[in-house]
């Protein structure tokens, strides 16, 4: 094993991320409004059409329903990036609310809670009573 | 004849170039780094580095107890040279399509994909098991073919420095004549987007000319900006979680498994495949957005 090889290496990354740090930081976007989430999700999801779509207090999560494929979508920022997922029988495992917060448990290895926090409990209560639909 | 080591002598270069990429981004102001991103990649970098020289003990004797049956001593010439460059990069080409077809291979390479950024850093997100498979796959019938070792640890080495320049945003097209040859940023871009259109595309390591030859080429199109990463993007940066995730998947599919048909199934065949074929592939993704596309 060459150790040189390896410092170089660990010095390297060092610097790399030093400077990824100081250039762009943690990012983290905010779900601007439902245009751009259902636009995103029409380029990554053949068919798909828009149907209610609400974003969660934080900016960070939000519920939208597929009307083409008669499902409901989970979109959270992650960094930049955003993470979506279908969240059809075989993915949702558990839906609870407690007032406007609706927690859901999936079965995914990298993204197993979700908690959203909606803008009134009645809308909370409408998503609860549309995810249990399609438990 | 001893050959240089170009691992050794890019390795400074690749950082360094890492990080004037960085500076151009901040300041054109493209937001196209995540620190918790980069340093998920580079760790994963680390750790191949660490792997690599531990499984060299294993390989290296390996190599060398094959080479004791090669089949003709090809020697050492400049035609040699070139064909097994070409040859190492058709066996690429072979490995890296194995890679997006097998699942049980998906799950280690799947790491180089799992990203939502593309930038010179992305070169370095590689499996620490990799070289180790790839290894033995590579190497032991070009041995048996005659190719003496140096040679081909050299154009290995080649392949893998080259491949670090395409992995970037920053180039747009390269001169028709080189887009038509070889593997580029824009080729490569394109290998990395999970758009529909783009998917399972352009597994060439240095030159394109087999996604050419093969049927799996596919051009980066103006009206269709790479979206990058995986189809089911990845919802934690914990580095354990991006390592294991798909070998995780594969554990609790193969023991739900009724049976040895679907235990090989969900071991051999396409990622995505399932028994019933509720699960999405890219070959339903692409048929759906084909469908959609047509009307």
């Amino acid at each position: 094993m060459d150790i040189k090889f390896i410092a170089g290496v660990l010095l390297g990354n060092g610097l790399a991320i030093g400077a990824a740090a100081i250039l762009f930081g943690r990012g983290q976007v905010r779900l601007a409004n439902s245009e751009t989430i259902t636009k995103r999700l029409g380029q990554e999801i053949p068919g798909f059409r828009a149907g209610a779509c609400d974003i969660a207090t934080d900016g960070h999560t939000a519920l939208v329903e597929d009307v083409a494929n008669r499902g409901i979508v989970l979109v959270k920022t992650l960094g930049k990036g955003h993470v979506v997922r279908k969240l059809s029988r075989n993915v949702l495992n558990e839906v609870t609310r407690r007032g406007a917060l609706l927690s859901l448990r999936l079965a995914d290895f990298t993204y197993a809670r979700a908690d959203i926090e909606l803008h009134n409990e009645s809308l909370a209560r409408e998503w609860e009573t549309r995810l249990r639909e399609r438990r | 004849m001893n050959l240089p080591n170009l691992l050794a002598i890019a390795t400074p270069v690749v950082f360094l170039l890492m990080i004037v990429e960085m500076v151009f981004w901040r300041f054109t102001g493209r937001d196209n780094f995540e620190v918790r991103d980069t340093a998920v990649t580079l760790l994963m970098a680390f750790v191949t580095v660490i792997t690599t020289s531990i499984f060299a003990t294993v390989n290296d004797p390996f190599n060398a107890a094959v080479a004791r049956y090669h089949l003709v001593d090809l020697g050492w010439s400049w035609p040699v040279f070139v064909a097994a460059f070409v040859l190492a990069d058709l066996s690429f080409y072979c490995w890296h399509r194995a890679n997006h077809r097998v699942r049980l291979l998906w799950a280690d390479h799947v790491q180089h994909h799992s990203s939502q950024y593309f930038n010179m850093s992305t070169a370095l997100r590689v499996a620490a098991t990799g070289s180790f498979i790839y290894g033995l796959f590579f190497y032991a019938p070009m041995i048996l073919l005659g190719f003496p070792l140096p040679i081909l640890i050299f154009v290995r080495s080649i392949n893998l420095v080259y491949q670090f320049w395409i992995h970037t945003e920053t180039i747009g097209k390269c001169p028709k004549w080189f887009e038509a040859v070889m593997n580029t940023p824009s080729h490569h871009r394109v290998h990395h987007a999970t758009n529909p259109r783009y998917l399972d595309a352009n597994y060439g390591g240095v030159l394109i000319i087999w996604d050419r030859l093969f049927g799996t080429f596919a051009a980066e199109h103006p009206d269709d900006r790479p979206r990058y990463g995986i189809v089911k993007n990845l919802g934690t940066f914990n580095p354990v979680k991006v390592i294991l995730h798909e070998w995780v998947g594969i554990a609790k599919d193969v023991w739900r498994a009724k049976n040895l048909k679907e235990v090989a199934g969900y071991l051999f065949a396409p990622p995505g495949w399932s028994p019933n074929g509720d699960h999405e592939t890219s070959e339903s993704i692409k048929a759906n957005w084909a469908s959609v596309s047509d009307k």
